[in-house]
């Protein structure tokens, strides 16, 4: 997240205004972001999916979740350029919503031993039921965000 | 539709839950844009400057802001945006079609013009709608050069002779900033850069404020009492008004006050 914020406030100087969410610079945040963002969802998602797997821990890849889970959105917020409006402020709302209920549910599974059973799995499991449509809106509403302005912005002659 | 998953194993984000929460969501985004219009989807406002003409029933861009269709094509309408633009911009199309103008060399086809090869939009209502990339000419724009409207340098230009009689020079432009009233000459790069005139950096070696020394340094006011544009000799030295007459006894002088005339490197000597 540093190194990020670091060439961010590079690019900053070089400018001396925040780079436009529409330039190459501004572009390439959002797309690494989103793609961080989804990377590691689809890997942690399939790797939890297979409990006999062999490419890295469940527990490695949640932690690999949990930082590319903050620093991609991060990237993403500075693709807006803090300018929100239309489909891409609801993919912003939608996904600080997503990464707050991801650090809720960060101490929510800490705080549960895995071979708890009752009231406290079942937190867990609604924490999960409300987790994951958000983030399934997320990416649905990020792909259309990005289909729009694929269109508009590069195919469109 | 299932459940998320509770005991007894892993918690799943590929289900068909998901699948409904994300059709969900584009429903939402389809509603939505039926009730908002297609602006759901504009990247900003458009440009609200006007230059006092009407083309295509409107003033400004910003009047098209509810009608995307006024510049964005479906793609099977074969029309292109850039044919949207020369709809309206008919003068461009003429350059065009006539082989005539700066758009006639640039912007491609009336069929197919290249428009965004240059301009854009979504900008704000006083953003920059022309982004013409300055670098591929001799001319290189730097410094505040680079962020002012093209008409301060080029006016009304249109055609590409109009554009090559664009002055290169500062002092063909900046001729009339010139505070020092052609004291200092025409090359105003010497001293001056084009983001400010402020910073200027001006080397007195051009003429040694020391006069070669480099015990007595005077102060600026010794030979600029008035401001900068203006200098004197007198008041320093034996330089009085009677001094310099005797001194020059013989010689037929046009203009006493003007010393650098003759003595342009502070020498002695005339022409030193």
């Amino acid at each position: 997240m540093a190194a990020v914020s670091g060439v961010y406030l590079f690019v900053y100087r070089g400018l001396g205004a925040l780079p436009a969410a529409s330039s190459l610079f501004g572009h390439g945040l959002g797309t690494l972001g989103v793609v961080l963002m989804l990377a590691t969802e689809t890997a942690y998602s399939v790797r939890k999916q297979l409990p006999t797997a062999t490419w890295g821990t469940n527990a490695a890849w949640l932690r690999f979740h949990m930082v590319t889970g903050l620093v991609g959105p991060y990237m993403v917020l500075l693709h807006t350029s803090m300018q929100f409006r239309g489909l891409a402020a609801a993919t912003t709302v939608l996904m600080g919503a997503v990464v707050v209920s991801g650090v809720i549910g960060r101490y929510l599974y800490t705080a549960v031993p895995r071979t708890q059973l009752g009231p406290e799995r079942d937190a867990l499991a609604t924490w999960h039921a409300v987790h994951v449509p958000l983030t399934w809106a997320l990416f649905t509403f990020a792909f259309m965000h990005g289909l729009v302005a694929l269109y508009y912005g590069a195919l469109q002659r | 539709m299932k459940a998320p998953r509770g005991v007894g194993g892993p918690l799943g984000f590929l289900s068909a839950w998901g699948a409904v929460v994300a059709g969900l969501a584009v429903g939402a985004v389809v509603v939505w844009t039926l009730v908002a219009g297609p602006v759901l989807f504009s990247p900003g406002a458009l440009n609200a400057l006007s230059n006092g003409r009407t083309l295509g029933g409107v003033g400004t861009h910003a009047e098209l802001c509810a009608r995307c269709e006024a510049c964005h094509t479906m793609p099977w309408s074969g029309q292109t945006m850039g044919s949207r633009c020369v709809a309206c911009h008919t003068e461009v199309r003429t350059q065009i079609s006539s082989g005539v103008g700066l758009h006639a060399r640039i912007a491609g086809t009336t069929a197919a013009p290249s428009c965004r090869g240059c301009h854009t939009d979504h900008t704000g209502p006083r953003g920059v709608v022309t982004y013409f990339d300055h670098s591929k000419l001799a001319f290189t724009l730097t410094g505040a050069h680079r962020a002012i409207a093209c008409d301060l340098c080029h006016g009304n230009a249109h055609t590409i002779a109009e554009f090559r009689s664009t002055p290169r020079t500062c002092f063909g432009c900046h001729a009339k900033n010139d505070r020092h009233r052609g004291t200092f000459g025409r090359q105003c790069d010497q001293c001056h850069n084009t983001s400010t005139w402020t910073n200027a950096r001006f080397d007195h070696s051009i003429f040694p404020t020391n006069h070669g020394s480099q015990e007595r340094v005077p102060t600026c006011k010794t030979c600029h009492p008035i401001d900068v544009s203006r200098y004197t000799c007198f008041g320093c030295h034996a330089h009085t008004p009677s001094n310099v007459v005797g001194e020059h006894e013989g010689q037929t002088l046009q203009q006493l006050q003007n010393c650098i005339r003759c003595h342009q490197g502070g020498r002695t000597e005339g022409g030193g």
